[in-house]
């Protein structure tokens, strides 16, 4: 068919979908803030920031101020309305409310806002970390890269680019040295709560001029060249991809406005050498001057500009289907499943339902 | 940049804690959001210049009501518009404002429109010609074949504008919703090839209405103000004389007319002095806006031209201008025009924020969406079948007023595309040129207002019929929205001929729609001469109100007598001589061989015997024709296939059942002679309005006439056939001084009686034809013989 | 060396900033390319108070920046052009006129293009990073050429980034 016109363009699709609603409707995210933000475990930040005792840390969950602080080097997490330092040391937290927190996979501060949490951060992740556990847990890590980037986008459309790797056609070094047989032999993976893992495969890095091979550095328990995408609900994504280890936390500031805070992480034990090794194996991907990040961060804010408030519901596909594989839409077809739980919306039509659980509860 | 993630909360998060404000903010934010929809995703937008794609595979990017969308010409040069988001998941397809697609992008081919995200590609109609890994992720399911761009509505015109409009149905097309406000430019702006000179954008932190409204004042410099259907105005600085163009067709660098026309929403076309300045609106939130500013130029210019030119439009229009230079009035005229540009400009904008939300509800958009059929009008009304009519004139009311004299209880709807209560049409030609303002005389309202609640008839102006359906007994209006009937009169008159030559000249006009004689009314006011093309009742009627207001009048008719179609030769030659003591120069049997003009300005025309004779303006007489495209287009039958009036029963009742077609636009099939006229309407109405209810159809009574010029009365009853020799006239002096009449006989049997400044003569010789008495036209002229009852009874 | 060819050699230094500044502007990267030293080094920094770390968020050498500029037509990028305001804040020449740094103060704009939403973004100026250039060059023949530069960030927000060195 040729170009349609505007009633052909809003029919219903034959394949999955979701409606640009759930990316752009300002009482949707007022839910999510509600719904979603408020009751998950998030990593807020890395053990290696605040490593000294009485070293601070503060982010901001679910427009609320968080805190973290290491007292004789155990966390703990307060909720803290007048914090206005994103790190430092000497914080008094007299009176102020102490949050759940626990430090796990790989030195990640993880707190929640639920104040009675039914399930550990354990619980939560339940074995979406296990295929990196070894790789992350052996070694004291450090973070060495951290920025940020205000996206006007939704976050779920980052998470969504995180959680497919159908979009290697959009990154120049993934379309020329990915599309092999062991590439395509790469699965998705859903476990529960909405999380997505993805499996390895061979990158072949000599293909693309001005890489060494990163064979030799690799992270504890990983053979070489190996690759592993970590894609936590609602929006955490933790990436091990050789020699270098990675994470991108979102922080939404609106329905079409996310916050992206992205770190590289080392071994501590790492030498001068290795270091930089791992610094410039993440820069050349995933740095602000990297080659695929900036590409990621134009296709969102595409999108975002495409979703904005005020433009008109169109279907969102989320229709491939390839046995699971790489360029298979499971991931976010998964994903959403569980927002929509936690929601209590289709995502096909979240605003309909969201009107009708309204007028039910009156 | 480099802020703090953790501030106090309001910073970083974007969304305020404060409940209340937020609210606010939202609310405001949905107030803009539905003005995007109702207004801007409906008007036509000029969103660029041709110029601006010069070449197959040039692109340009912009957005209307948020929506985002690509202009790009194909490879057969033509221009489209399409939506710019990927099928896929969305992506903003193309992000640069302008380039050529000829060159391929990083994930795509040449000539190919490439999403960036995952390379599905589309060919510059928007087709999709391919989707990354198909087969392998869609199997069966899905294939390009679904995954073609939206396509948009586009036309390139109107000085070389690419216009788009997001509806699949707009109310009106391009060329009807411009209507005749860009005439007062058409004829510079078209006449030769223009090119985008200057651009650059403003963002204003103000709301788009405001910035308009504002940018009113301004116009009070230009005295002359017209007003056009759909909110689009045009204001001119009549006072001053523009400098001869020589062979330059658009305006010479050394210009100095100026002429503003605003297009509703906010689309500007300013011609003032030797450049052509086009400033287009896209609002960004309720209380920003960004204006873009274009600077246009023949393509032809030499360097010095363009060098004038460019500095006259920086020193008004460009983003270095010195402030105020477009200030106060040149004339010392008062700032007096703002209010009325407002109040015209305000009264749309309500018609279109109304006409979604308040009147139809949403469900005007719901039904375009889901292509229902729905009444939004007539629901509630009594019961009884749906009457639906097109044309609110003459016929129109006049059946909508028998209906409810025959007692019909069931809802009535007359749609109409004019502005603004329906008028008698008489008066326009007459009097009403005689006014002053722009206010309509409530006595020249068809109707007054009180007359449609009692009636229960609901009246629907600035609404065009687009379509019937007489399968599924259905009309469209506007925006797409359906109104079915279960009876339809189509009641949509005639239209007046043009010559092409006129065709975007300024200053040229044809009457017969008010707002016709609004604008020539106005033009009147700042001109001294006026030429007149067509001899007929319309011409000599304007002919003597404009020479009442003391204009040089000349009257151009290429017969060999005025009235040549529609008055005896006697009677013509009485008028002639009425005008002729009036001051009128009348040329008869010589034709225009050239409308002459200066920037587009009327000037004069040139006679076929090689006489030029200059004038402010012209208005052309010419006749009209049936405006049968609504009914020939669904199939209803009319006089020829390419149109002619539609051809009716005795019962009005047109080819389809259930659609009846009255007044100007109907023709008896026994009928030879079409009669334009108001009776005609009134009695073609009667008719229909009996049909419809089962009454006796009313007896067909002889057709009567009236004319004014000056202060002669012209009553006339039966038709002269002219042109037959077998008719011959008798004159009988009048009753009263000053009277006259010509009886026109084949035989010894009475035709037509044509009556000058004498009504009981009129009375007398109406009754005659009416009752088919025929009067001894051996004697008739005699002043003592009575027509009535003289045994003459007519074979 | 004679006060006469360090102050000379000082005017070299700042006159090769400023058409460095005006090369990157142009994305011309040859002419910047052929005003470095083949051992040159180029690296983005900044100091992140979050992790509190100096950190690297960009390094290469010549001949990798080379590849990485000749591959740039292949991805997809931001074409908003980036412009440059440099000041030479100080020159201090060495080793007998044989090498020399600087350190210039640089504020970097964004016009944007192909950003976001270009209709109506384009066209507006953006400030995108501030910084400063600490520079190593090495003298032959009393001609400077780019021994390293660091472009030190202030930034750790960098939104979109970009695909071109500073
Ligand atoms: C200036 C002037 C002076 C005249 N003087 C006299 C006179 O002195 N005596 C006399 O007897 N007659 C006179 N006439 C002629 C008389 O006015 C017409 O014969 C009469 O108006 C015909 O009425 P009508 O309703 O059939 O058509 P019209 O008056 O032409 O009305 C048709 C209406 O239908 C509307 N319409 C058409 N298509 C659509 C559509 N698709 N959607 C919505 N609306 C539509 C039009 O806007 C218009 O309002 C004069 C006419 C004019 C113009
Ligand atoms: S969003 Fe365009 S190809 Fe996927
Ligand atoms: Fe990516």
């Amino acid at each position: 068919m040729a170009p349609r016109n505007h009633k052909n363009w809003l029919k219903t699709p034959k394949v999955e979908y979701i409606s640009s609603e759930c990316y752009n409707n300002y009482s949707i995210f007022e839910q999510e803030i509600e719904h979603i933000f408020s009751k998950v475990w998030v990593p807020m930040c890395h053990i290696s920031e605040m490593s000294n005792d009485g070293d601070f840390r503060s982010t901001q969950i679910a427009n609320k101020n968080v805190v973290a602080v290491n007292r004789g080097g155990d966390v703990h997490v307060f909720l803290c309305p007048s914090i206005d330092r994103p790190a430092g040391n000497g914080l008094s937290t007299d009176g102020l409310h102490e949050l759940h927190s626990e430090v796990k996979h790989g030195g990640m501060v993880w707190t929640t806002l639920d104040l009675n949490p039914s399930l550990s951060v354990e619980e939560w992740t339940c074995g979406a970390f296990d295929c990196i556990a070894d790789a992350i847990d052996t070694e004291e890590m450090e973070v060495f890269h951290y920025h940020k980037a205000v996206i006007d986008t939704n976050y779920k459309l980052w998470h969504d680019t995180n959680s497919e790797f159908y979009h290697d056609f959009m990154h120049y070094f993934n379309r020329v040295s990915g599309f092999n047989d062991e590439y395509f032999a790469r699965k998705n993976i859903p476990f529960d709560n909405g999380h997505v893992n993805v499996s390895s495969f061979t990158v072949n890095y000599e293909e693309y001029e001005g890489f060494e091979d990163r064979g030799e550095l690799s992270f504890p328990n990983l053979p070489p060249n190996q690759w592993y995408m970590v894609d936590l609900f609602p929006g955490y994504n933790f990436n091990l991809r050789g020699n270098a280890y990675r994470s991108d936390i979102v922080t939404p500031l609106g329905p079409n406005r996310v916050l992206i805070e992205f770190r590289g992480y080392g071994l501590k034990k790492d030498t001068a050498e290795e270091r930089a090794t791992r610094v410039k194996a993440h820069n050349s991907i995933w740095g602000p001057f990297g080659r695929n990040l900036h590409e990621d961060l134009i296709g969102v804010a595409g999108q975002g500009t495409t979703m904005r408030e005020g433009t008109e519901t169109r279907n969102i596909l989320h229709g491939r289907h390839e046995n699971s594989t790489i360029h298979d839409e499971v991931g976010m077809r998964h994903y959403y499943e569980a927002w929509g739980k936690f929601l209590g919306v289709n995502p096909m039509n979240p605003l309909a339902l969201l009107e009708d659980n309204v007028q039910a509860a009156e | 940049m480099g802020q703090i993630v953790t501030n106090d909360g309001q910073n970083v998060s974007g969304s305020p804690k404060n409940d209340s404000l937020n609210d606010t903010l939202k609310r405001a934010n949905e107030a803009f959001i539905k003005e995007q929809q109702n207004i801007f995703k409906n008007v036509w937008v000029p969103v660029c210049h041709e110029s601006e794609l010069l070449n197959p595979y040039d692109f340009r990017t912009s957005s209307i009501g948020n929506d985002n969308i690509i202009i790009c010409r194909a490879p057969d040069g033509k221009v489209n518009a399409l939506l710019n988001v990927c099928p896929h998941r969305g992506m903003l397809i193309e992000r640069r404002p302008q380039g050529s697609f000829l060159e391929g992008q990083a994930s795509g081919n040449p000539k190919r429109i490439t999403c960036m995200f995952h390379a599905w590609q589309f060919d510059m109609r928007g087709n999709c010609v391919y989707v990354a890994r198909e087969k392998e992720g869609y199997q069966d399911r899905f294939c390009k074949d679904d995954a073609g761009l939206r396509r948009l509505r586009c036309s390139v015109g109107f000085g070389g504008f690419v216009w788009v409009n997001m509806s699949d149905q707009p109310v009106a097309l391009l060329e009807e919703w411009i209507g005749g406000a860009l005439s007062p430019i058409m004829r510079q702006i078209s006449s030769s090839p223009l090119e985008v000179v200057h651009y650059h954008k403003e963002i204003i932190q103000t709301g788009y209405k405001d910035e308009i409204l504002n940018g009113l004042e301004r116009n009070a410099g230009l005295a002359a103000n017209l007003f056009f259907p759909f909110g689009h105005f045009a204001s001119h600085n009549a006072d001053e004389k523009t400098v001869p163009n020589g062979e330059n067709k658009f305006p010479a660098p050394n210009a100095t007319k100026s002429v503003k026309v605003n297009l509703f929403p906010g689309y500007i076309f300013h011609l003032s002095g030797p450049t052509l300045h086009v400033s287009t609106i896209t609002p960004v939130s309720q209380n920003q806006v960004m204006v873009e500013n274009r600077g246009l130029a023949p393509t032809s210019d030499s360097e010095q031209e363009r060098l004038a030119r460019s500095k006259h439009y920086n020193s008004i229009f460009g983003p270095f201008r010195p402030l105020k230079s477009e200030g106060p009035t040149p004339n010392g005229k008062p700032e007096s025009n703002s209010p009325e540009l407002s109040k015209h400009y305000n009264e749309e904008w309500v018609r279109w924020m109304e006409k979604h939300y308040n009147e139809n509800g949403s469900l005007t958009n719901r039904v375009v969406a889901q292509g229902q059929k729905a009444n939004p009008n007539l629901e509630s009304e009594a019961s009884g079948p749906k009457v639906v009519v097109v044309g609110a004139s003459h016929a129109g009311i006049a059946f909508a007023d028998k209906l409810r004299k025959n007692n019909f209880t069931g809802p009535i709807a007359i749609f109409d595309r004019q502005v603004g209560g329906p008028m008698e049409r008489p008066p326009l030609s007459k009097g009403f040129l005689l006014g002053g303002g722009e206010i309509v005389e409530s006595k020249s309202l068809l109707r007054q207002k009180k007359w449609y609640k009692t009636n229960k008839v609901r009246l629907k102006t600035q609404s065009i019929v687009h379509s019937v359906d007489t399968k599924q007994k259905t009309i469209t209006v506007n925006n797409g929205v359906v109104v079915n009937y279960d009876k339809l009169v189509i009641a949509s008159g005639a239209k007046p001929r043009e010559l092409p030559d006129t065709v975007g000249v300024a200053n040229a006009f044809t009457l017969r729609q008010p707002s016709d004689a609004n604008a020539i009314r106005q033009a009147a006011n700042n001109a001294d001469s006026v030429v007149i093309i067509g001899g007929g009742y319309i011409g000599l009627e304007v002919a003597a109100s404009l020479r009442k207001k003391g204009m040089v009048v000349s009257v151009i008719e290429a017969a060999e007598r005025i009235l040549a179609r529609v008055a005896s030769k006697p009677l013509a030659e009485h008028f002639q001589k009425l005008h002729e003591k009036h001051g009128v120069n009348i040329f008869t049997g010589i034709g225009v061989d050239k409308i002459n003009h200066e920037d587009g300005i009327f000037a004069g025309v040139v006679l076929s015997d090689g006489n030029e004779i200059k004038a402010d303006m012209l208005i052309t007489g010419i006749g009209v024709f049936p405006d049968s495209k609504l009914a020939a287009d669904a199939g209803i039958e009319t006089q020829r296939e390419d149109g002619g009036a539609i051809l009716v029963d005795e019962a009005m009742q047109t080819s389809v059942k259930d659609v009846y077609a009255i007044g100007d636009v109907s023709i008896r099939r026994d009928q030879s002679l079409a009669v334009e006229s108001v009776h005609n309407a009134q009695e073609t109405a009667s008719i229909a309005a009996a049909a419809i209810t089962n009454n006796a159809l009313p007896a067909i009574q002889t057709p009567w006439f009236w004319s004014d010029q000056y202060d002669t009365k012209l009553q006339s009853v039966g038709i002269v056939p002219v042109g037959e020799s077998d008719i011959y006239q008798v004159a009988r002096p009048g009753k009263k001084e000053g009277g006259i009449s010509f009886w026109s006989y084949r035989d010894e049997n009475l035709i037509a009686v044509e009556v000058v400044n004498d009504p009981a003569t009129y009375m007398e010789a109406r009754q005659c034809l009416d009752t088919k008495q025929s009067p001894d036209p051996k004697q008739i002229s005699n002043r003592s013989y009575s027509p009535i009852d003289s045994g003459g009874a007519r074979s | 060396m004679t006060n006469a060819s360090a102050v000379e050699i000082e005017k070299k230094i700042e006159k090769i900033i400023y058409r460095t500044a005006l090369a990157l502007d142009d994305n011309d990267w040859k002419s910047w390319f052929d005003l470095c030293d083949d051992a040159f080094f180029y690296s983005i920094t900044s100091f992140s108070p979050e992790i509190n770390k100096k950190m690297t968020y960009f390094s290469g050498n010549k001949k990798e920046l080379v590849g990485l500029m000749d591959m740039l037509p292949k991805h997809n990028t931001d074409h908003s052009p980036l412009h440059r305001h440099t000041s030479v804040y100080t020159v201090e020449v060495a080793d007998e006129g044989q090498s020399a740094k600087a350190i210039s103060s640089v504020t970097i704009y964004q016009n944007m293009l192909d950003g976001i939403n270009s209709h109506l973004d384009s066209g507006e100026s953006r400030l995108f990073v501030i910084g400063k250039y600490f520079d190593e060059f090495k003298i032959e023949d009393g001609n400077p050429k780019f021994l390293s530069r660091e472009t030190k960030l202030d930034n750790r927000r960098l939104d979109k980034g970009s695909h071109w060195p500073l």
